[in-house]
């Protein structure tokens, strides 16, 4: 390379470029950020992986001015803001999340729990690395699905460095339900996506990583520790699990002989430390463990806080402290009060001090009125973090289609149907990634959203829901028998973006993918469905997506009260994201009454309920509720002859319609949203269709059908009927209509719903397979 | 722009190898890319094609003659010798005899069809690889397509059970 300041040695600068890069390297890693900029010869030097490691050592001199990490308060659920420190730069606020494991060179692992998802800006949830000194973050991938409770089903993360490849691994322990534990392996900046460890035998994990708010996976000698425990319920006596970062292989070791379950481990000097308390006196032992392979623990010092001194005195009044690191060379150690004993009383007593094992000498390292003695900070647990310039890596999905013949491949995958990309998956680890990724599913579904049109019967048992294509359930006699039980108060919508929503009394609200038939349990009804259908309906559910986030959303709509006869109501609206699992009331309350016995019906964004013509506030209107922006508005509706018929909202073709149905006339008329420059009502809509239905006694309004609701067109332009018990095409050239559900076997209901193949998962970063 | 004969614009076309070639500006209009190039004004001489080296570039040239929309002057003339269906028959053979080619060349013509977005013929060069793809089994894909299954045993078992539902 050439030297990057060989003009200005040229010039009379005497400096030699070693010797800045030495300076460099000894600055912090936002300053070197800053000098990147100099030049492009400058921005290579200072990127090299040379400078990084150099840049690591120098950096970072332990003399007790170490940076810190303020992770959030995990009581504290609204605020989950991390905070950097060190003494020569003020605290910042960096990310709103949770950390999960010790920094590693520099970076540290972080989970976002998406409990606050009001600002677009937040991350969302899932695991991502972040670099404190840079500033830099990317989100890792989702892992196998094992959400839940500890220890039934649970994640943990670790983090480390593998020397040999110079690159950092993130380690993923999960378990799902009995099976026993598992493990999968993350290279930063690779491969793009999680594989199984390499290691050849015991790529298992041993034993059952813990998973308290203490425990946080630490790196220390080419080896990532956790906190763990031989057997899974059993929280008796705890060990400590290992897994190497070149072999990939997990080990064992016992901890340093002693009586008490009450340590935690941390990496102090580059070592792994265990830290144990010794409950009777202020007093604690700190072990390092001298050799990873011998398992050999050497007890570097007992801490003990039972001096004199003003700032110990503070100490002792917290019951107990942690170690963050061991700085002056091995001589003294840097303590804080452990943040959740801190009593709320007592938010001022908050400290940073280093404690000298020789004499016992305690020092307060923070002045008085210092940022981090500020009370917000006292309960938030601190890990130190080392400058480091290291990088946190491309984004995966960056990663998985750097490729030019996988953005080939992508452009031909995304044409074919989501069963075939299910089988496909089986091809090898980088098809798998591409099929799985949140980008492809989007590709795929722009793709066959627009083209491909499927239909899809829902023949359901309570929790045992099925999806078949109309065609096979019309040939097929078993299929049609199943259908025979199908209950009656089940209430699905049309799928939106993919999914689709199923709501019952006894079994809650599902949402679902009818092509894979992956369904997640969302919530409970929130109101009772009557078992009449004529009788009135509380409320609503729908199921919405929300374009700016590209996420699903349900929304429930539901009558507190209501009185016909006086024309009071009270309504509320609440949402609830697919992806925080958190239902909230929107804070509006919907302007007009609307009718709650059918589904809400979503396009472009928004939902749109037919308001009640019952109300006069809700007669000839819609309510429409816009989903990015959560606030409401309402539409007035095309008006029509007398009074008699029902009026309802339809979606077809990705637009809103509305539909007038008359049982006096038995016709049944289908607007559309004006287009410019064509006649219309005055109201902004534009008649589409008027079809008579009293020819076909299948979808006559006063015989058989007492709703009929148009579902979708197919690609010739007919539209398909369903009235609950038939279903047609009916075809507006030539006015005629092919009953393709016999209505022979009258006891049979249909729910038929309208899909397209599509790989959208039911709920995002809590399952894998779609 | 460079013209050659009266009321028909000629664009040049460049490949990063240095090739350059002469098209009616109505086909180059074949791609969206293009189109947009010259609707905006930005194409004054000649348009560099990034990424797309002469062979495959003559080959894309070669289908947007082929399946320029047939109006003007000769087009008239040709439509009226010529049923439409059968026009369309006549199309159909061509596109099958042209995409008769190795699996790298189809790759590429892929991945120009995509960036200079010419709708016809990706959708022609996909679905020559999407049949392939469909009908055989994985062994024959992977084959087809060179991948090496990188599947440990058991990680494959465990695959094929979570997509239960792709293999019924």
């Amino acid at each position: 390379m050439a030297p990057p300041c060989k003009k200005a040695a040229e010039s009379g600068s005497r400096v030699p470029d070693e010797l800045l890069e030495d300076i460099f390297a000894r600055m912090p890693a936002k300053s070197v950020q800053r000098c990147r900029c100099l030049s492009r010869a400058w921005a290579a030097a200072l990127s090299s992986s040379g400078f990084i490691d150099r840049h690591l050592r120098l950096a970072n001199r332990r003399d007790g001015s170490r940076s810190l990490v303020f992770l959030p308060d995990p009581d504290s659920g609204d605020d989950t803001t991390v905070h950097a420190w060190s003494p020569r730069r003020p605290l910042v606020a960096v990310r709103r999340v949770a950390a999960v494991t010790r920094q590693c060179r520099g970076l540290v692992v972080l989970e976002a729990k998406g409990e606050n998802l009001l600002l677009a800006c937040s991350p969302a949830r899932g695991h991502y690395v972040y670099n404190p000194s840079t500033g830099q973050v990317t989100a890792l991938p989702e892992g196998k699905e094992a959400s839940g409770a500890w220890p039934q089903n649970h994640a943990i993360l670790g983090l480390g460095y593998d020397p040999s490849i110079r690159k950092h691994k993130v380690v993923r322990l999960y378990c799902r339900g009995e099976l026993p534990p598992a493990c999968e392996v993350y290279v930063l900046d690779s491969t793009g996506y999680w594989r199984a460890p390499s290691g050849a035998a015991r790529t298992m994990p041993l034993a059952w990583a813990t998973n308290y708010c203490t425990d946080q996976s630490v790196f220390a000698q080419g080896q990532v520790y956790w906190a763990a425990q031989p057997h899974k319920n059993y929280t008796g006596e705890r060990v400590v699990m290992s897994f190497s970062m070149a072999d990939e292989v997990f080990g064992i070791l016992p901890p340093p002989d002693m009586d008490t379950t009450n340590w935690r481990i941390t990496e102090l000097g580059g070592r792994l430390c265990l830290f144990k308390d010794i409950s009777a006196v202020c007093s604690y032992d700190i072990w390092i463990l001298r050799d990873p392979l011998t398992g050999a623990w050497d007890l570097h010092c007992r801490v003990n806080l039972d001096a004199a001194s003003p700032a110990a005195t503070q100490l002792r009044c917290s019951t107990s402290v942690i170690p963050l690191d061991i700085v002056d060379d091995g001589n003294r150690v840097l303590l804080r009060p452990e943040p959740c004993n801190i009593r709320r009383e007592n938010l001022g007593a908050h400290q940073l001090v280093v404690y000298d094992p020789a004499n016992g000498d305690v020092e307060d390292l923070l002045a008085d009125g210092s940022m981090i003695t500020h009370h917000s900070m006292t309960r938030r647990p601190a890990a130190p973090y080392e400058e480091s310039l290291e990088s946190t890596g491309r984004p995966h999905e960056d990663i998985i289609f750097s490729s030019k013949s996988l953005q080939v491949l992508a452009q031909v995958l995304r044409r074919l149907p989501a069963r075939i990309l299910g089988r496909l998956k089986c091809v090898c680890r980088t098809w798998r990634a591409i099929i799985e990724s949140g980008r492809f599913i989007r590709l795929h579904y722009e793709h066959t959203g627009r083209s491909s049109f499927a239909r899809v019967v829902l023949s359901s048992m309570p929790y045992d829901w099925q999806f078949a294509s109309l065609d096979s359930c019309l040939n097929d006699l078993k299929l049609a028998c199943q259908m025979q039980q199908l209950h009656r108060r089940v209430v699905s919508s049309k799928p939106c973006h993919g999914l689709l929503l199923i709501a019952h009394n006894n079994y809650g609200v599902h949402v679902c993918n009818p092509v894979t038939g992956a369904q997640v349990f969302h919530c409970s009804l929130p109101f009772k469905q009557p078992s009449d259908a004529a009788a009135a309906h509380p409320g609503c559910v729908g199921l919405g997506y929300d374009l700016l986030r590209e996420e699903h959303i349900i929304v429930v709509l539901a009558y507190k009260s209501r009185n016909f006869d006086t024309g009071s109501y009270t309504m509320g609206c609440s949402i609830r994201r697919l992806t925080d699992c958190v239902t909230k009331m929107v804070a509006p309350s919907p302007p007009i009454p609307v009718t709650v016995d059918v589904p809400p019906v979503y396009a472009g964004g928004k939902m749109y309920w037919m308001g009640e013509s019952r109300f006069s506030a809700g007669c000839s209107s819609i309510l429409v509720f816009d989903i990015c922006n959560e606030s409401f508005d309402v539409l007035p509706a095309p008006l029509t002859m007398g009074d008699s018929g029902r009026m309802l909202v339809a979606e077809l073709t990705g637009q809103v319609r509305v539909v007038h149905i008359c049982p006096n006339t038995e016709t049944m008329t289908i607007w559309r949203k004006q287009e410019p420059g064509t006649l219309n009502d005055g109201r902004g809509w534009t008649r589409e269709h008027w079809i008579q239905l009293g020819q076909w006694p299948d979808f006559s309004l006063r015989t058989e059908a007492r709703l009929v609701i148009p579902l979708a067109i197919d690609d010739v332009g007919r539209i398909l009927l369903d009235t609950g018990r038939a279903l047609g095409y009916y075809d507006p050239r030539n006015q005629t209509l092919e009953t393709v559900y016999p209505t022979t076997s009258s006891s049979l209901q249909l729910n038929c719903r309208p899909g397209f193949f599509s790989l959208v998962r039911p709920n995002y970063r809590q399952r894998q397979y779609f | 722009m460079a013209t050659r004969e009266a009321g028909k614009k000629m664009i040049m076309l460049k490949s990063p190898d240095g090739m350059e070639f002469e098209v009616e500006e109505a086909v180059a209009m074949e791609s969206q890319t293009i189109r947009k190039m010259i609707e905006d004004d930005c194409a004054d001489t000649a348009i560099l094609i990034p990424n797309i080296n002469s062979k495959i570039l003559s080959r894309v040239i070669e289908y947007c003659n082929k399946h320029v929309p047939t109006t003007g002057a000769t087009g008239a003339a040709a439509s009226d010798t010529v049923a439409p269906a059968a026009l369309a028959e006549d199309l159909k053979i061509w596109d099958a005899e042209f995409i008769k080619v190795n699996r790298a060349t189809r790759f590429d013509l892929i991945q120009a069809a995509s960036y200079l977005n010419i709708k016809g013929l990706l959708d022609l060069t996909s679905q020559t690889t999407i049949d392939t793809i469909s009908d055989n089994s994985l062994e024959e894909i992977r084959s087809f397509l060179s991948t090496k299954n990188d599947y440990l045993p058991e990680e494959e078992q465990t695959i094929r059970r979570e997509n239960q539902w792709a293999f019924q």
